[in-house]
């Protein structure tokens, strides 16, 4: 039997029940966390299931994790996994364009995501968070994700296309966002023509007409100093050839959709998290006026938000109970084998945050929100390797996770440092296959705090006397 | 988590721990440790991530692959290439490379 074994490796176990055809496509799109789950407690780290004719892998756990970040490219496609990003931008653009050209568009986008290069973002973060303080005032109710959702394009909208673009076209930019937002979509084959993808595809005409009017008139009155999409509009490929509009209105809107869709719902379940957890959050707020004094966050420095690092493990908490990319799906480009299971070229092999980053073989108290258990200076901290990965990994982790990490921690700190806040609603997540956001109604009840005269650190200097390299060469 | 040590050209070092899907230059990056670049964000083809795998670990990292290995050898005249060079950004980090010892060369091409 053994001998068998070896030479024909089994194919992965496979969920029970699922449709005639179908499979457990309804189940998936109903609640795929459900399934995945189930699926890992009845059948282990790796097994199948069928959604129409496809079939689909899973794979879970650290080495699984690692092994399809390290296989992207090679074992495994991600240009053919996402066919609805084709529509929304074009099918030679970013990770699904040939190898060659992905390249090219990386190299540009790149140095503007670098963790230093957040120094220059971190003042509108604050400005934009507190253009949501002032229009909050002292007491009342949000709603989250409808309220957070909007400063994150604000931001988004502000950093990338500059100041007086948000000033403009913000409200119409982001409600045809919005629509364009609408065009991802998993199941049905995408010449179906759903109202759902008109708009977006009417969208994305609209989207594309203001973004090369904007190019036009930051090609002929360039804004000094130059700001992001100055420097886009005049960045050249490695060789010097010029990149063209049709290109950058495609990594504009690639920037602005990927940060908002996803950074929306991670923001909104980070601040769930603390509010459900009233013991971390006097941890933050104590944090916060070490850091911030009495001030607002207004003024909020770099180095400031870099010393947030008990904000850091929330955050990395967060992302860890409630991943809002729940699977990230490849395909197989060539037959292989799996711990002993057999994979097909053309199986889809799905990795799933929402179960991996829950397994009890992993993290010790898998459901409880405890963010110090990846505070790496604490003696029992013992998180594996590939075990977090919210953000994917390998070569294709998420571009822009230093910026996402930086603009939640950036609003966060300015809403708790200036309310006391409470959940009104039973927070859940949304029912159904798309990013994983809380559903509506989730409402914060919120009140502003009384702050002890006192003044902000002088972090630099504190972190510099420390011995900190990034602060070494006078305040790198 | 694996921890990966920094050392810099002057001697100084630092060390980062991992338990995310990094590589070499993510963790590099992520905690602004000087003198590793990645300008193209990770995908070999810019070698400003490069460096030199201490000598214990060389054997256990293992040398470049196909592409790397080209890219190393069309920067050789900007750059010292040693046998045990290698883009960090092409070295996934596991837990059997906890305590891994890099070297930041003096500088890196282009930057």
């Amino acid at each position: 039997m053994a001998a068998l074994a070896l030479e024909a490796p089994a194919e992965p176990p496979t969920l029970d029940g699922g449709l005639p055809l179908l499979g457990h496509l309804t189940d998936f799109f109903r609640d795929p966390v459900k399934l995945l789950r189930d699926g890992y407690n009845k059948r282990g780290p790796i097994f199948s299931f069928r959604m129409g004719g496809r079939r689909m892998v899973v794979l879970l756990g650290p080495d699984n994790n690692r092994f399809v970040f390290q296989e992207t490219d090679k074992l495994l496609s991600i240009r053919e996994s996402m066919p609805f990003f084709h529509k929304m931008f074009s099918p030679n653009f970013y990770s699904f364009a040939e190898m060659e050209e992905y390249l090219r568009q990386r190299a540009v986008i790149m140095p503007r995501f670098k963790a230093s290069a957040m120094k220059q973002y971190v003042p509108v973060m604050a400005e934009e968070s507190m253009a949501l303080a002032y229009s909050l005032g002292d007491s009342g109710e949000f709603d989250l994700v409808q309220t957070l959702g909007p400063v994150v394009m604000d931001i988004a909208a502000h950093s990338f296309m500059g100041r007086d673009f948000k000033q403009k076209l913000g409200h119409e930019f982001f409600d045809l966002f919005r629509d364009f937002s609408g065009g991802m979509e998993f199941v049905l084959p995408l010449w179906v023509p759903t109202r759902k993808m008109r708009k977006s595809q009417a969208a994305k005409r609209k989207l594309h007409r203001i973004l090369t009017d904007w190019i036009a008139e930051r090609r002929r009155n360039p804004v000094e100093p130059a700001d992001f999409f100055q420097d886009i509009v005049a960045a050249t490929y490695p060789d010097g050839t010029p990149i063209a509009d049709e290109l950058i209105i495609h990594m504009i809107l690639l920037l602005v959709w990927a940060g908002h869709e996803t950074t929306t719902g991670q923001v909104s379940w980070a601040l769930i998290d603390i509010l459900q957890n009233p013991g971390y959050r006097e941890t933050l707020q104590g944090e916060l006026q070490q850091i911030l004094g009495s001030t607002s966050g207004a003024d909020m420095s770099w180095d400031q938000a870099i010393a947030m690092q008990k904000m850091d493990l929330a955050l990395r908490e967060t992302e860890r109970l409630h991943p809002v990319a729940f699977t990230m799906i490849r395909k197989a480009a060539a037959d292989f084998e799996r711990e002993g299971y057999q994979v097909h070229k053309g199986d889809w092999v799905l990795l799933a945050p929402s179960v991996s980053h829950r397994m009890s073989e992993v993290f010790t108290a898998p459901d409880e929100y405890r963010p110090e258990r990846f505070d790496t200076e604490r003696a029992d901290a013992k998180v594996e390797s590939n075990s977090l990965i919210g953000f994917g990994g390998g070569m294709h982790r998420c571009a822009g996770v230093n910026f996402a990490r930086m603009e939640m921690k950036v609003l966060l700190a300015v809403l708790l440092q200036r309310y006391d806040m409470q959940l009104i609603d039973e927070p859940r997540p949304i029912a159904g296959a798309g990013t994983y956001w809380p559903a509506q109604p989730c409402r914060v009840r919120y009140r502003r705090r009384k702050l002890e005269e006192a003044a902000p650190a002088d972090i630099a200097a504190l972190a510099a006397a420390a011995g900190c390299p990034a602060h070494a060469k006078g305040g790198a | 988590m694996a921890r990966v040590t920094y050392v810099q050209p002057d001697g100084s070092a630092r060390t980062c721990t991992n338990f995310e899907g990094m590589a070499v230059m993510h963790l590099a990056v992520g905690n602004l440790v000087d003198g590793i670049d990645a300008l193209c964000g990770g995908v070999r083809q810019c070698g400003t991530c490069h460096v030199y795998v201490d000598d214990a670990w060389a054997a256990r990292v293992g040398g470049p692959g196909e592409d790397e290995a080209a890219m190393l050898e069309a920067l050789g005249d900007r750059i010292e290439v040693r046998p045990t060079s290698r883009l960090s950004c092409q070295i996934h980090i596991t837990e059997e490379l906890d305590g891994l010892v890099v070297h930041v060369p003096d500088n890196q091409p282009g930057v």
